[in-house]
C-alpha cells in the first residue's frame, strides 16, 4: 500500500489558568468526552492526543495541561517552548481566577515569541453562581485582539469549538507564514508522538520472509 | 481585531493505509460498515510433468452441486518443459491445459469466465468465476517472479512464481503459485525462493491512484501482505528429512503406503522451517494432510518411484493461506485432497476448498463511522500513555537539623498499560542547572524502569552538611527550605514533587551579628535568681562574644583540658542534645551536660558552621596576607586582628586564643590540635600544604602571646 502518512500538522497546545478554573476538565472532555465531578489538583503537566480534520487537512493536536497553582508558575514557564496556541481559562464564578488572566498573558508575553491564543471562561452553566459577566469578558478580549468563548465542561457546551478556533488560528498562521513555523517546530519541546511525521515519499517497506 | 470564526469542517473520507492507529479501529467495526457476502473458492495445484493434457479430468474438482465454487484457481507447474520454450514462446501448450481445466470445471466451460492467467514458461496460474456469482471483480493484475535463473544450465524461468491480484468486491485477494528449487539437499535455495518471490510479487492497482490524489508523488504498491488474503500454492518442492532419523527409504515407502501416512509430516522440511520462522511467517495449512505424500510416481500409475534415483516419497505439493487480520473471514470447508485417480504425472494434484467472507465496504457508511474511529484511536493513544500514581503529591520534612539527615520515601505505583521509564528532569530555570535538585536534598533512584502493574520506592534525604549550612540563609525562604522536584515519564506527562524543610532558630548556619542578637536571655538570666554560679556565668560573657559560644568555651574550661580526649568517638544522638540546649538556652551551664570532647567536637562544628571564618580573608584575601607576613610577630599579628576584623570576631579569636592556650599549658600534647583550629578559624584550602603550614604558625603564634602581652 501507499506509504503511511499520519498528519499533515502537529500543533502543541496548551491549557492556562488559575488553579481550579477546570483546565483539566476541558481536556477531558475534549480528548475522551467525559466529564468527572471528582476534582484533582493537577500536580504537573500532562497531556492527551487529539487528530482533528480543518478544511480538509489532517491535524494532530498535543494538548498540555498545566498545574495552575502559583507555587509551580517558574517550571510550568518552561513549558512554554514551542507552544503553537495557548487557551488561557477561567471561572465565571470566579472573579479573582478572570482578574488574573492579565497575568497569564503577561506570562505568554514573557515566553513565547508568537502564539495564537483564545479566553475561555468555563463553567458557564453555573449561572446562579455567575460573578463574571460574558460582556465583560468579551469586551476585554477585543481589546486584547483575542477569540473568546464561554465554555461548560461539564455539560460539553463550546468545548469542540473552541478547541476548533484556537487550531483553526494555528493552522492558519503556519499557512500564512510556513518559514517560522518550520523553525518553530523544530523547537518543539516536550514528548515527541510516536508516530512519524508526514512524509510525502515514504514508502511502506516489504517484509522479509 | 480578530472575531470568533466557525469553520466549516470539511469531512475527510477514509483512506484505508493512511493511519495504522485509525484503520485498526475501523477494520474492528467493520460489521458497521461493511456487508459480508460468503464467497466459496477452490485452489488447486498440480505438477504436470511437462505432460499434455487429456481433454478433461472429470474428478480433478468435485461435481457435487454443494462443492461448486463461485471461483477456482488453479496453479500448473512444468506445465511446458519442452526445450524450444525457451526460445520461442509457445502457447499451445498452455492452450490446451487451459481447456483441459475449464472443460474439468463443474458444469464445463460455458459456466466459468477467465478472470485473469500468468505463464511463466511452465510455471501458469488461472482464475477462474462462476457466470452466475455475483461478486464484483476488479482491479485485476498479474505478475510474475523468476528465481534461480542460470542461463549457463539453459534453464530460463525453471523456478519461480506467478501471480493474479483482485479485488472481490472490496476485499483484496492474491493467488501465488510457485515452484521452488527441487533436490532433498536444496532446502536453503527453496527459502530463497520463497524469499524471492514474497518481496518481488508487487502490483500496481489502478484503484488505489484515486485516494492518493492529494499526493501525486506517491506512487502505489500493493505487496502480498497488503491483501486481505494470499492463497500461495504449488509444487514447494520440500522433502522430508528421514535420512536424520535414520529411516530408510523403504521404510518411507512403507509408511507412505500404510494408513498411518501421517506419521511422515513431523518431518517435512516445510513445517520445520515454518516452525522457526524462515518461511511463510504468518501463513497457515492445515495441522495434517490427510492424504498421501503428492511425489514422487510413476507416470500412469499411483507407484512409487521405480527409476534409478528413486525418490523419496515427499508431500511437495501444497496449499497455504495468509489472512492480513484476524478478522479476515477465511476458513477451510472441506478437507484438503490430493487426486489419486489422476495419474499422467509423477505429481498428485491437491485440491482445497475455502469459504471468504469478502466484504463491501459502504462508503458513505465508512466516512461515518471514520471520524469516531479517528477519536477512538485517538483515545486508545491516550490510554496507552505512562500513568503512575504517587503515594505523596508532596513531601514535608518538617524541622530538619545540621548534620541530621532525613529521610522519606515517595511510592511510585505504574497504573498503565505497559511499562513505565521514568526520570527526574533537570530544571533548565534552576539555580544550579546541572541537577535535578538543590543539594540539600538527595534522591534515589533517579531514574527508573518500572514494570507494568508493579511499584517502586523512591528514597528522599534532607541533609544538612557543613557545606549547606555556611549558606543555609540564602536556600531559605518563607523560612522554609524549598524545592519542587520535576518527575518525568518518558513519552509522557510531568509530575511536580514540592519538597519543605524547616530549618529555623538554630545557631548552626548562622552569623556572629545573629549570634549576638541571641544575648536577650541575658537579661532573663539576670532577673531569674537563680544559684550564684549561673549568675557568675552569665555576668563574665565578654560584650561582643555571642553567648552560645561562650557557654561551650566556658564549659570546656570548667572541665579543663585534662578530660579532653580526642581519640573519643563522635555520638550524633549526644551532638544533636547539646545543639538543643545551645538553641533552647538550658541549660545554661553546659559542662555537666556531655563530655568535654563532645563539647569541644560541638564548638568545632559552630564555628565552621558560620557564613564566613571567625578570621576573614578580607578584600582581596589582605588580611590572611598580612598575617602570613608577620606569621612569627605576635605583636604585629594582634595589630592586624585589631585593625582589621570586626569587633565580634575579635572577641571569639581572642576567647578561643585564651581557652587554646590554657589547655596547651595543661595537656602539651593538645598543640596537635592547632592544625585542625587553623583550618577552621581560617577555613582555607586545605589542599595547599604550606599556605596550611603557615596558617598553623599564625595560629601558634597569637596563642602563645595574649593580646595585651604582645600589645603591651
Amino acid at each position: 500500500m501507499a506509504g503511511t502518512r499520519d498528519y499533515d500538522h502537529l500543533f502543541k497546545l496548551l491549557i492556562i489558568g488559575d488553579s481550579g478554573v477546570g483546565k483539566s476538565s476541558l481536556l477531558l472532555r475534549f480528548a475522551d468526552n467525559t466529564f468527572s465531578e471528582n476534582y484533582i489538583t493537577t500536580i504537573g503537566v500532562d497531556f492527551k492526543i487529539r487528530t482533528m480534520d480543518i478544511n480538509g487537512q489532517r491535524v494532530k493536536l498535543q494538548i498540555w495541561d498545566t498545574a495552575g497553582q502559583e507555587r509551580f508558575r517558574t517550571i510550568t514557564s518552561t513549558y512554554y517552548r514551542g507552544t503553537h496556541g495557548v487557551v488561557v481559562v477561567y471561572d465565571v464564578t470566579n472573579g479573582e481566577s478572570f482578574g488574573n488572566v492579565k497575568r497569564w498573558l503577561q506570562e505568554i508575553e514573557n515566553n513565547c515569541d508568537s502564539v495564537q491564543k483564545v479566553l475561555v471562561g468555563n463553567k458557564c452553566e453555573e449561572n446562579e453562581r455567575r460573578v463574571v459577566l460574558e460582556s465583560d469578558a468579551r469586551n476585554y478580549a477585543q481589546s486584547m485582539n483575542i477569540s473568546f468563548f464561554e465554555t461548560s465542561a461539564k455539560e460539553d457546551k463550546n468545548v469542540e469549538p473552541m478547541f476548533t478556533c484556537i487550531t483553526s488560528l494555528v493552522l492558519t498562521a503556519k499557512l500564512a507564514n510556513p518559514q517560522s513555523a518550520s523553525k518553530d517546530q523544530s523547537r518543539t519541546g516536550g514528548v515527541s508522538l510516536k508516530d512519524n511525521s508526514g512524509s510525502t515519499n515514504q514508502k511502506k517497506k516489504c517484509k522479509c520472509g | 481585531m480578530a472575531t470568533t470564526t466557525f469553520y466549516t469542517k470539511q469531512r475527510c473520507n477514509w483512506i484505508e493505509g493512511r493511519d495504522a492507529k485509525v484503520d485498526e479501529v475501523m477494520r474492528e467495526w467493520m460489521h458497521k460498515f461493511c456487508t459480508f457476502q460468503d464467497v466459496k473458492i477452490c485452489v488447486s495445484t498440480f505438477n504436470v510433468n511437462g505432460r499434455s493434457p487429456l481433454s478433461v479430468f472429470p474428478t480433478w474438482f468435485s461435481q457435487k452441486p454443494e462443492d461448486i465454487a463461485e471461483f477456482y484457481a488453479v496453479g500448473l507447474q512444468e506445465m511446458d518443459l519442452s526445450v524450444g520454450t525457451y526460445i520461442i514462446d509457445n502457447t499451445k501448450k498452455m492452450e490446451g491445459w487451459v481447456d483441459a481445466i475449464h472443460c474439468s470445471l463443474p458444469g464445463g466451460r460455458t459456466q466459468f469466465n477467465v478472470v485473469g492467467s500468468m505463464r511463466l514458461v511452465g510455471i501458469f496460474v488461472i482464475v477462474f468465476q462462476a457466470v452466475n456469482s455475483k461478486v464484483r471483480v476488479s482491479d485485476v493484475n498479474v505478475k510474475y517472479v523468476a528465481t534461480g535463473i542460470s542461463v549457463l544450465v539453459n534453464k530460463l524461468g525453471n523456478k519461480g512464481g506467478t501471480a493474479v491480484s483482485m479485488k472481490m468486491n472490496d476485499t483484496w485477494v492474491c493467488f501465488v503459485n510457485a515452484h521452488f528449487a527441487a533436490g532433498n539437499n536444496e532446502l536453503e535455495r527453496r527459502n530463497q525462493d520463497f524469499r524471492d518471490i514474497y518481496n518481488d510479487m508487487v502490483f500496481y492497482p489502478r484503484s488505489q491512484q484515486e485516494g492518493l490524489r492529494d499526493r501525486p508523488l506517491e506512487v502505489p504498491i500493493m505487496c502480498l501482505y497488503d491483501h486481505d488474503v494470499v492463497f500461495w500454492f504449488g509444487d514447494l518442492n520440500y522433502r522430508l528429512n528421514t535420512d536424520m532419523y535414520g529411516i530408510s527409504n523403504d521404510e518411507v515407502r512403507r509408511i507412505a503406503s500404510s494408513d498411518k501416512f501421517a506419521d511422515l509430516l513431523q518431518h517435512c522440511q516445510l513445517r520445520e522451517q515454518m516452525a522457526r520462522g524462515t518461511v511463510f511467517k504468518d501463513f497457515e495449512e492445515p495441522s495434517t494432510l490427510p492424504f498421501r505424500p503428492t511425489y514422487k510416481y510413476d507416470c500412469g500409475t499411483n507407484t512409487w518411484d521405480t527409476s534409478e534415483k528413486g525418490r523419496v516419497p515427499a508431500w511437495t505439493d501444497r496449499i497455504l493461506t495468509f489472512k492480513k487480520y484476524p478478522q479476515v473471514g477465511l476458513e477451510s470447508i472441506r478437507p484438503m485432497v490430493s487426486i489419486d485417480t489422476i495419474t499422467i504425472s509423477d505429481h498428485k494434484p491437491v485440491r482445497a476448498m475455502f469459504n471468504l467472507k469478502v466484504k463491501k465496504i459502504n462508503e458513505s457508511g465508512a466516512n461515518n463511522v471514520y471520524e469516531e474511529a479517528i477519536r477512538e484511536a485517538d483515545r486508545r493513544a491516550n490510554e496507552e500513555l505512562p500513568q503512575v500514581q504517587l503515594s505523596l503529591n508532596e513531601v514535608d520534612f518538617g524541622i530538619v537539623n545540621y548534620l541530621e539527615p532525613k529521610t522519606r520515601s515517595v511510592i511510585v505505583q505504574n497504573v498503565g498499560k505497559s511499562k513505565v521509564r521514568f526520570s527526574f528532569k533537570v530544571r533548565p530555570n534552576a539555580r544550579n542547572n546541572q541537577e535535578i535538585c538543590e543539594k540539600w536534598l538527595m534522591v534515589t533512584p533517579t531514574h527508573y524502569q518500572i514494570p507494568q502493574g508493579s511499584s517502586m520506592e523512591i528514597s528522599l534525604t534532607v541533609s544538612i552538611s557543613t557545606d549547606i549550612v555556611r549558606r543555609i540563609q540564602d536556600l531559605i525562604r518563607n523560612g522554609q527550605l524549598q524545592e519542587i522536584l520535576v518527575l518525568h515519564l518518558e513519552n509522557g506527562r510531568d509530575y511536580f514533587i514540592p519538597i519543605t524543610a524547616v530549618y529555623n532558630n538554630s545557631c548552626f548556619g548562622s552569623t556572629l551579628e545573629k549570634l549576638l542578637s541571641m544575648r536577650p536571655k541575658k537579661e532573663v538570666n539576670l532577673i531569674d535568681f537563680g544559684d550564684f554560679s549561673e549568675n557568675s556565668l552569665s555576668d563574665n560573657c565578654p560584650p561582643n562574644v555571642p553567648r552560645v559560644i561562650y557557654r561551650l568555651v566556658m564549659a570546656l574550661r570548667t572541665r579543663g583540658a585534662v578530660q579532653l580526649n580526642i581519640e573519643e568517638e563522635q555520638d550524633n544522638e549526644v551532638f544533636n542534645r547539646i545543639r538543643s540546649a545551645l538553641e533552647s538556652g538550658q541549660p545554661d551551664d553546659l559542662s555537666q551536660l556531655a563530655s568535654s570532647y563532645m563539647l569541644y567536637s560541638a564548638l568545632i562544628r559552630l564555628l565552621d558552621s558560620l557564613d564566613e571564618p571567625i578570621i576573614l580573608e578580607g578584600m582581596f584575601k589582605i588580611i590572611h596576607k598580612e598575617m602570613i607576613k608577620y606569621r612569627t610577630d605576635a605583636r604585629q599579628l594582634w595589630t592586624v586582628v585589631r585593625s582589621s576584623l570586626p569587633k565580634q570576631n575579635q572577641a571569639v579569636l581572642e576567647l578561643i586564643c585564651l581557652m587554646l592556650r590554657e589547655f596547651f599549658s595543661q595537656k602539651y600534647e593538645l598543640k596537635d590540635q592547632l592544625s585542625l583550629w587553623a583550618t577552621v578559624l581560617f577555613r582555607h584550602d586545605i589542599q595547599d600544604e604550606k599556605m596550611h603550614g603557615m596558617f598553623s604558625t599564625i595560629l601558634q603564634t597569637i596563642c602563645d602571646y595574649a593580646p595585651d602581652v604582645a600589645l603591651g
